[in-house]
C-alpha cells in the first residue's frame, strides 16, 4: 500500500506517506524522514509507537474540526491541509486579523464604554467583557467614527461576533 | 454523625468532597445550575437539585435556593467547598438560623476575618506582622489613590471581601492607579458582592506560604504544616507543594507557631489557612486567613496523611480532634499542579469550549481531583479549573520526577491547558533548586513556547489513526478506501 496524507500541523504542512502498515508494523515516509515503527492500538483512542528510544503512548480523538493527537501532554489539531486552506475564513483585502471589535472567546459583556456616534482613538477601550470571572477590555482597533453598537451589557457574545462596528476616520496606517 | 450533606459547589471539589462523604457513609446531595447539568458533580451526586439558571449570583451564589434545597433533601450539614458561598458569612448565619450545620467556622468568625482589613487590625493587635498599608477598606476611589500615594508605588490593590487573585491588581504607577482600582472594586463586587477594596504595598519577589490548621469546638487547635504556593498566575496559583523549599527549621517553627496563635486569635473552629509572606530574610508578613478548605489542600494530606474534608465533617459533627500535634508528620514531598482550561500562550486566557477527549495520569504516588470526563463541557460561567494533579514522593527530586511523567502522561483534548507549561516550570532548573517566587511564572513565560519538535511522531500517528478507523474491515483486514470516502486522503501520491 501506499497511502498519502497532506497534513497541517501547528501552522506547518507535513505530508506522510505509508507504504506498510499492518501486523503492528508501520513504515512511513514523514516528509523527507523515513520512519519505522511498531504500534499496539490499545484502544479506539489510545495508541502506543516505538519508534528509536523508546515507547511513547499518543492519545488521538477524530472531530470534525482535525484529529486532536496528544504526545507528552501536549495537544496538537491535525487537519487535512486542503480542508485547512478551504474552511479558513479570508476577509477582504487580505487584511489580518484582530481588526474587529470582538471577544476572544465566549464572554458575557460587562460595559460599553462608547456611543453611537462617538469619534474613537486607535486602541481605545470600548467594551469590557468578562469570561470566567476575568475583565477583559477591547479596544478599537483603528481610529474612528462608532457606528454602530451590537450589544449591551449582560449580554452573551461569542468570538467572531462583532461588538462594536467603528467607521474609519483618517488614512491610519494598517499594520 | 449527619447521614446526608449537601454540597453547595461545582467542579473537582464538589466530586473530591463527595468522595470523602461516600467513604464515610453519607448521602450526597449535589446541586447544579442549567449549563451544569451534565457536570460530573451532579452524575456523582446521590442526588441533584436544579437550581435554575446559569450565572453564579442565580445558582452556587443563591442563598434562599441552597437552604430550599438542603432542606427538600433532608441535608443536616452544607459543605460550601472553596469559591461561591465558601466564605460568605451571611451565609454561615442563615444555615445557623436554619439549623442547618455549616462546614466551616462559625459566622462571625468568618465575617470578622473576611473582613481582610478587620483580619490585619486583629493579627496586628496579636504582634502578628502584617504588610504596610491601608487598615480600613473603602471604595472612594480617590481616597484609595491618596492612600496608595502616601504608602508609595508600586501598591497592590485588593478587595476587602475576596480571596483567589479576583479583584487584586498591581498598580506600578499613579496614573495607572484610578483605573486599577475601578476595575478591582467591580470585580470585587461581581465575585464578591462587595465594592470595598483597599490597598497595601506591594513586596516584590516574596514567596507565599500558608500553614495548614485544625481547630474543634472545644478549642484545641493543631497545624498540619506549611504549603509553598509561590508559583502563580494572575495572583492566582498554579502549583504548590510541601514542604516549602525555603522554609529552614527554625522558619518553619515559628511560622507554624504564627498561624496557630492566629487562629486562637480569631477564635477559630473547623479547618482553615493561615497566609503568609515570606521575604528573602527569612522574615513573614500575615497575608490573611482563609476560612474555607483550599483548593490546594491536597498536598498537605498527602504528607500527613490526614484526610482534611473528613476532619471538617467530624468537627462540624461536634466530635473532637482525636490527635495531637506531634501525631502530625510531614512525610515525603507532595506537588501539585492546577489544571485550568486556560492558554499559557495567551496570558492564560480562560478557554472554555468541550473536552473531547481526557486520560488521566495513573501509578504510585499519584492522586488526581477532576471533574473531567470525555465529553464534558466547560462552561464560561465559572473558575476554569478543571483538575488538579497531586504528587508524592520520598523527597523533593523524586516528586518532580514523578510530576513531569505523571504530567506527560495526562491528556486533556478539545480545551487549552497549560499541562506543557507546567511540565517545563517543574522540569526547570530554578524550580528544582526551590527558587519560587511570586514573580517566576511571568519571569519563566518571558521567551517559553511549547515545544513542537515532535510534529514528526504527531504526524505519523495521526496518518496511523485516520488509516485505522476509516480502513479497517470487520475482520480486520486492511483495505484501500476510495478517495471520495474520506477528505482526508488524497491519491496524489497513489502508485500502485
Amino acid at each position: 500500500m501506499h497511502v498519502r496524507f497532506d497534513l497541517k500541523i501547528a501552522g506547518r504542512d507535513v505530508c506522510v506517506r505509508l507504504e506498510r502498515l499492518d501486523d503492528g508494523f508501520v513504515a512511513a515516509w514523514v516528509d523527507d524522514r523515513r520512519i519505522e515503527a511498531s504500534f499496539a492500538a490499545v484502544t479506539k483512542n489510545v495508541l502506543y509507537l516505538t519508534a528509536g528510544p523508546g515507547s511513547q503512548k499518543v492519545c488521538l480523538e477524530r472531530t470534525p474540526e482535525g484529529t486532536y493527537v496528544n504526545v507528552k501532554g501536549a495537544t496538537w489539531l491535525v487537519r487535512d491541509a486542503h480542508a485547512a486552506d478551504a474552511g479558513r475564513p479570508r476577509r477582504k483585502g487580505g487584511a489580518p486579523l484582530q481588526r474587529e471589535v470582538t471577544p476572544p472567546m465566549p464572554s458575557v459583556v460587562v460595559s460599553v464604554l462608547v456611543e453611537e456616534g462617538q469619534e474613537v482613538e486607535q486602541g481605545q477601550g470600548v467594551v469590557v467583557v468578562s469570561a470566567m470571572k476575568m475583565e477583559t477590555t477591547l479596544y478599537a482597533p483603528y481610529a474612528g467614527v462608532v457606528k454602530k453598537i451590537r450589544c449591551s451589557a449582560g449580554e452573551k457574545v461569542m468570538p467572531g461576533t462583532v461588538l462594536v462596528e467603528i467607521e474609519r476616520t483618517g488614512r491610519e496606517q494598517e499594520r | 454523625m449527619f447521614d446526608t450533606i449537601l454540597v453547595a459547589n461545582r467542579g473537582e471539589i464538589a466530586v473530591r468532597i463527595m468522595a470523602t462523604c461516600r467513604e464515610m457513609g453519607i448521602r450526597t446531595v449535589g446541586v447544579y445550575s442549567d449549563v451544569d447539568r451534565h457536570a460530573l458533580h451532579v452524575i456523582e451526586a446521590d442526588r441533584a437539585v436544579a437550581l435554575g439558571g446559569s450565572n453564579p449570583a442565580e445558582t452556587y451564589l443563591d442563598i434562599d435556593k441552597i437552604i430550599a434545597a438542603a432542606r427538600a433533601e433532608g441535608a443536616q450539614a452544607i459543605h460550601p467547598g472553596y469559591g461561591f458561598l465558601a466564605e460568605n458569612a451571611q451565609f454561615a448565619r442563615r444555615c445557623e438560623q436554619e439549623g442547618i450545620v455549616f462546614i466551616g467556622p462559625p459566622s462571625d468568625v468568618i465575617r470578622d476575618l473576611g473582613d481582610k482589613t478587620l483580619a490585619r487590625r486583629v493579627m496586628h493587635a496579636g504582634g502578628v506582622p502584617v504588610i504596610p498599608g491601608m487598615m480600613e477598606p473603602s471604595s472612594d476611589i480617590r481616597e484609595l489613590v491618596q492612600k496608595a500615594e502616601e504608602i508609595g508605588f508600586p501598591v497592590m490593590v485588593k478587595s476587602a471581601k475576596g480571596g483567589g487573585g479576583k479583584g487584586m491588581r498591581v498598580v506600578e504607577t499613579p496614573q495607572a492607579c484610578a483605573e486599577a482600582c475601578e476595575a478591582a472594586s467591580r470585580e470585587s463586587m461581581n465575585a464578591f458582592g462587595s465594592a470595598d477594596i483597599y490597598v497595601e504595598k506591594y513586596l516584590r519577589s516574596p514567596r507565599h506560604v500558608e500553614v495548614q490548621v485544625l481547630a474543634d469546638a472545644s478549642g484545641k487547635v493543631l497545624h498540619l504544616y506549611e504549603r509553598e504556593c509561590s508559583i502563580q498566575r494572575r495572583h492566582q496559583k498554579i502549583i504548590e507543594e510541601t514542604p516549602s523549599p525555603s522554609l529552614t527549621p527554625p522558619v518553619r517553627r515559628s511560622i507554624c507557631e504564627a498561624a496557630l496563635a492566629a487562629a486562637r486569635a480569631a477564635g477559630y473552629v473547623n479547618a482553615g489557612t493561615v497566609e503568609f509572606l515570606l521575604d528573602e530574610e527569612g522574615g513573614f508578613y500575615f497575608l490573611e486567613v482563609n476560612t474555607r478548605l483550599q483548593v490546594e489542600h491536597p498536598v498537605t494530606e498527602m504528607v500527613t496523611g490526614v484526610d482534611i474534608v473528613r476532619r471538617q465533617i467530624e468537627i462540624a459533627a461536634g466530635m473532637p480532634l482525636d490527635l495531637d500535634q506531634d501525631d502530625i508528620v510531614q512525610r515525603g514531598h507532595a506537588i501539585e499542579c492546577r489544571i485550568y482550561a486556560e492558554d499559557p500562550m495567551n496570558s492564560f486566557m480562560p478557554c472554555p469550549g468541550k473536552v473531547v477527549f481526557v486520560q488521566e495520569p495513573k501509578g504510585p504516588g499519584i492522586r488526581v481531583d477532576s471533574c473531567l470526563y470525555p465529553g464534558c463541557t466547560v462552561p464560561m460561567e465559572y473558575d476554569p479549573i478543571l483538575a488538579k494533579l497531586v504528587v508524592h514522593a520520598e523527597t523533593r527530586d523524586a516528586c518532580i520526577q514523578r510530576a513531569m511523567r505523571a504530567l506527560r502522561e495526562f491528556a486533556v483534548m478539545g480545551v487549552l491547558t497549560p499541562i506543557p507549561f507546567l511540565a517545563d516550570v517543574i522540569a526547570s532548573e530554578a524550580f528544582r533548586r526551590g527558587e519560587t517566587t511570586t514573580d517566576f511564572v511571568d519571569d519563566f513565560i518571558e521567551g517559553w513556547t511549547p515545544d513542537v519538535s515532535g510534529a514528526d511522531i504527531v504526524a505519523l500517528a495521526a496518518a496511523i489513526h485516520l488509516s485505522l478507523s476509516r480502513e479497517r474491515t470487520v475482520d480486520g483486514h486492511v483495505v484501500h478506501t476510495p478517495a471520495e470516502y474520506s477528505p482526508w486522503l488524497s491519491l496524489k501520491g497513489f502508485r500502485p
